[in-house]
């Protein structure tokens, strides 16, 4: 699930959590000689303390985070947050502890931490842990970008944010602007008891805006966010993205919606365009092919799958049409990453393949749960202090053989509606019944867009839904979405993941007026 | 043992020092947490982690610049305090920063209980054992998480101010299924003090509830009487005050909006029955005394008798308006009636019984119209009984709407919604309610 941003006041006063640096004082990450040195004394210490395996994390967090509101730059936050984790298998048992001291000492007393840990947990624990076999590794990987956005200075960021509320504000009726931008760099050195080293630095970008429009006389109001996407990329994203044509847009079809008609409920050809298409993506198949939630590892908090085990490789979760891929390698992707939190190298497997669920996402110590040999590499911790667990790849749909492109989808519906951005989203939480919103909807009719609407969401059980699915647009109309805040786990960690698609066609979904 | 308040002074203090902004507000969070998860009967994963991190925000008259470090050493503050001063400048002027404040009085507060800080591994272990094993004489199979924590926060800034509070919790919660999967029943508490939570009962409740669920039956999506257990009514609550922003509603972009212009300050918007309010004293969610920006947190209604009595007002905003700005809040309280839940049961020709929400998001935030779903445990009731279970439904409402039709309610108790609201970030104490006409909008075959 992606979570709802929580109530901290203080959190908006004081503008979120980011970091960002100058270049000139770019805290550098240790090299890698030092860091290996840690690395080797964490795990000798979990050996010494009876681990039969052992891994340690030491990661640095950089964040920046730029907000601006109503032609003003309201808070720049640059965050930096380092330190390790030990994670240790003990008589079978695991145990994980982890400190913000990153020195010899500490981390000798944090292996021997978490192995108290397992220990005391022994007792508890009626399945040993077994883990697939592995490759080890000493590399490096770097998040191919083409301009840091750590090294980008902050003026041009400013004034590309500000540019954005000068272009709404021209539109007659724009009442209020936010623009902001957030980058990210995850800076991982991995060790483990397999022999691998593994240094990663991953990237993600993510510039965005809202547009409101108040009419005062009606005391009515409508939103329309950018349909920008968090990407796993550098600065080259914020700069090749339409940012001020879609500001001048935005603003305009917000004002519009106040005299948009309001969509009418009952039965409706949908055409979901990818920037909605992603998050119904996310939430009906990203998650229930999640491996440790169809076991029921997560049923005290994120929740069970339908896609129980006994539906592998035979359960006809959508139309032929429809094929998703799990892939960590994808270009763009917020997952993306050389290696999991395992040590894994990543690749692309299906997951759904012609309409069949072929497939779930596994981490070393599940794969074995359903008979297999290796790990997909979806292991994930969102910190130094976080255990690594099975999170989502970036999963996507795959673009149908023919390139149709939106116009001929749009021209091949007789009574239809197009859905473009995401809105209000849920889902059950074994991930049947759903409700998604829209940033706008537009009427289609004989084979053109007739009119705006408002006030629309569809709500779909999730193998009707996919089975439903009677057009798959082209390569050309594919594109990715994302999020930064896909929840999970006790405590709750946030996994950052892509989904790619085309512009996609349902059959018969039940639509609902959401207005007053 | 987590950081002292003098531990904490002196290393604010040195950020302060060596700070050339014109002002300069710090403020340290961290602690130490550890836990355990459940699954499938057994252990699955545990850790524990100590960190702290420190926040730095530099200010040239109008302009600022924020910066956090987990490094503390001499160096790493520096650069921290430098890159900060470095964004500082390259800002525009905000008009809308406000300038530091001076020193606060911050009532004491008594949120920190020795027995949470000092839980053991041992502790957490039995306390799992303990649901474990009473899954298996059940013939159930249980998930669940465990957590005890022990944290700072601490605010300082170069007018003198200075804020520090320590604070505990202790977290159990679980999930019980049947093991056809037809059934499934939960339970969750936290607490300040280990003392208050009981595994075991955490425990019995969901299993129970588990069993009594077993092979639910469809009803018809449509508007219903509901008997919403505490958990239920805590998320309707925050969602409710999260709405609750003043200048949102000052601009036209809120529930609490007036047409026309200003705020619904004043106006009847709940159930007469009604009464919200925080206060960080409350003994059942005793919380921190002072918010992230070192404004002290006091005792605050929100709602009095259905009406709207204050909205959030951010410093900057209630210096535009005349108004006082709102610190906080770190719980928030609905007062409750004096029915037992067998009386709201009683009570009921025909309604629905329900033990939790899922996956809460807003609809439309002119009317706070939310959807979400039930979860672990959905009745029927018949004649003032429950009679059996039901299959969970999506329902679409406002809690605007939900609150206003409120006939009885139980006393109020600490709560964790089901969306899992009210650990010590936010406290929340709120009692079970009996609400006329919720609407329920779909099936959901989800167990």
């Amino acid at each position: 699930m992606i979570d709802r941003r929580r109530f901290v006041q203080s959190v908006i006063a004081f503008g979120a959590a980011a970091g960002m640096r100058q270049a000139d004082v770019l805290l550098a990450f240790p090299p890698s000689a030092e860091l290996r040195d840690l690395a080797d004394a964490a795990l000798a210490a979990a050996k010494k303390a009876g681990a039969t395996y052992a891994d340690i994390r030491i990661n640095r967090y950089r964040n920046q985070f730029i907000f601006t509101r109503d032609r003003t730059v309201q808070n720049i936050v640059n965050t930096e947050d380092y330190g390790f984790g030990v994670r240790v298998i003990v008589d079978g048992t695991w145990g994980f502890a982890s400190s913000s001291v990153v020195t010899k000492e500490e981390i000798a007393r944090v292996a021997m931490q978490a192995a108290g840990i397992a220990r005391a947990n022994r007792k508890v624990n009626a399945e040993p842990v077994r883990l697939a076999p592995v490759d080890s590794y000493e590399t490096t990987w770097n998040t191919p970008v083409k301009k840091n956005p750590f090294d980008m200075p902050l003026q041009p960021k400013l004034d590309l944010l500000l540019h954005i509320h000068e272009e709404a504000l021209k539109v007659q009726g724009a009442s209020f602007v936010s623009a902001s931008m957030q980058f990210v760099n995850e800076q991982k050195y991995f060790a483990s008891t397999e022999g691998s080293h593994i240094e990663q630095s991953l990237i993600r970008s993510y510039p965005r805006f809202s547009i409101t429009a108040v009419d005062r006389a009606s005391g009515k109001f409508y939103s329309r966010n950018s349909l920008t996407a968090p990407m796993g990329t550098g600065y080259e994203y914020v700069e090749s993205y339409p940012l001020l044509e879609e500001a001048r847009v935005a603003a305009e079809e917000a004002v519009a919606m106040h005299k948009a008609k309001p969509a009418v409920a009952g039965q409706k050809t949908l055409i979901l365009h990818p920037t909605n298409l992603w998050l119904t993506i996310h939430e009906s198949v990203g998650h229930p092919t999640e491996l440790d939630r169809a076991l029921g590892y997560e049923a005290n908090y994120a929740g069970t799958s339908f896609l129980t085990t006994d539906k592998l490789g035979k359960f006809q979760f959508g139309s032929p049409l429809v094929t998703l891929v799990g892939d960590k390698t994808q270009k763009d992707g917020m997952a993306t990453c050389g290696y999991d939190d395992d040590g894994v190298k990543t690749s692309e497997f299906a997951i759904i393949k012609d309409g069949v669920f072929v497939d779930y996402q596994t981490t070393r110590d599940q794969a074995h749960l359903i008979g297999q040999k290796a790990s997909h590499g979806c292991s994930y911790a969102d910190n130094w202090s976080s255990i690594p667990f099975q999170r989502m790849p970036n999963v996507s749909l795959q673009p149908g053989a023919k390139d149709l492109s939106e116009k001929d989808i749009i021209g091949a519906t007789d009574d239809g509606v197009l859905v473009k951005g995401d809105g209000s989203y849920s889902i059950d939480h074994q991930r049947y019944n759903f409700q998604f919103s829209g940033q706008t909807f537009w009427e289609v009719k004989n084979g053109r867009i007739t009119t705006q609407l408002r006030d629309l969401a569809y709500q779909s059980n999730t193998p009707e839904f996919w089975k439903s699915c009677d057009i798959v647009g082209g390569r050309s109309t594919y594109i990715l979405g994302g999020a930064f805040n896909d929840g999970k786990g006790q405590p709750g960690q946030s996994n950052a993941v892509s989904h790619g698609c085309p512009v996609a066609r349902f059959a018969r979904v039940n639509v609902l007026n959401t207005g007053t | 043992m987590i950081w002292t308040r003098e531990q904490a002074k002196r290393l604010t203090d040195k950020a302060l020092s060596i700070s050339k902004a014109d002002e300069t507000f710090v403020a340290l969070n961290g602690g130490e947490r550890a836990n355990v998860r459940f699954a499938r009967n057994t252990a699955t994963t545990s850790g524990a982690s100590s960190g702290y991190n420190l926040a730095i925000t530099a200010a040239f008259g109008k302009r600022s610049g924020t910066v956090t470090t987990a490094e503390f050493d001499d160096a790493s503050l520096q650069r921290a305090a430098r890159n900060a001063e470095e964004i500082a400048k390259l800002s525009p002027e905000n008009p809308e920063a406000m300038p530091a404040i001076g020193p606060q009085t911050f009532a004491p507060v008594k949120a920190f209980f020795e027995d949470a800080a000092t839980a053991s591994p041992d502790w957490r272990a039995t306390s799992v054992a303990t649901a474990i094993e009473l899954s298996k004489q059940k013939e159930v199979v249980s998930a669940g998480f465990v957590e005890t924590a022990a944290q700072i926060q601490a605010v300082a800034n170069s007018k003198g101010l200075f804020g520090f509070d320590q604070y505990t919790a202790a977290d159990y919660n679980l999930t019980a299924r049947t093991p056809d999967g037809s059934g499934s029943g939960w339970a969750s508490k936290s607490f300040n003090e280990l003392r208050q939570l009981d595994p075991a009962k955490l425990a019995a409740s969901a299993i129970e509830k588990a069993a009594m669920s077993k092979s639910p039956a469809a009803i018809e999506p449509g508007k219903y009487t509901v008997v919403l257990e505490p958990a239920a009514v805590a998320d309707l609550l925050a969602y409710f005050i999260f709405s609750a922003d003043a200048r949102q509603a000052d601009e036209g972009r809120s529930f609490f909006s007036k047409k026309g212009g200003g705020n619904r300050i004043g106006a009847q918007v709940l159930g007469e029955k009604v009464r919200i309010y925080s206060d960080p004293a409350h003994p059942l969610a005793p919380s921190v005394a002072f918010d992230g920006e070192g404004l002290p947190i006091g005792r605050n209604i929100w709602v009095e008798n259905g009406v709207m009595k204050d909205l959030l007002y951010s410093r900057f905003w209630a210096q535009k308006q005349g108004k006082a700005p709102t610190a906080g809040p770190s719980n928030i309280i609905m007062d409750g009636g004096a029915a037992t839940m067998a009386d709201l049961i009683a009570g009921t020709d025909r309604g629905i019984l329900v033990t939790r929400f899922w996956y809460i998001r807003s609809l439309d935030p002119q009317t706070i119209l939310l959807t979400g779903l039930t979860r672990d445990g959905l009745f029927l009731i018949e004649k003032g009984k429950v009679t059996r279970p039901l299959k969970n439904m999506r329902w679409n409402d406002s809690p605007v709407v939900a609150l206003n039709n409120i006939d009885a309610m139980t006393p109020a108790e600490r709560t964790v919604s089901g969306e899992g609201i009210g650990g010590s970030g936010l406290a929340l104490v709120c009692p079970a309610a009996r609400i006329r006409e919720f609407t329920f909008s779909s099936a959901s075959e989800a167990v």
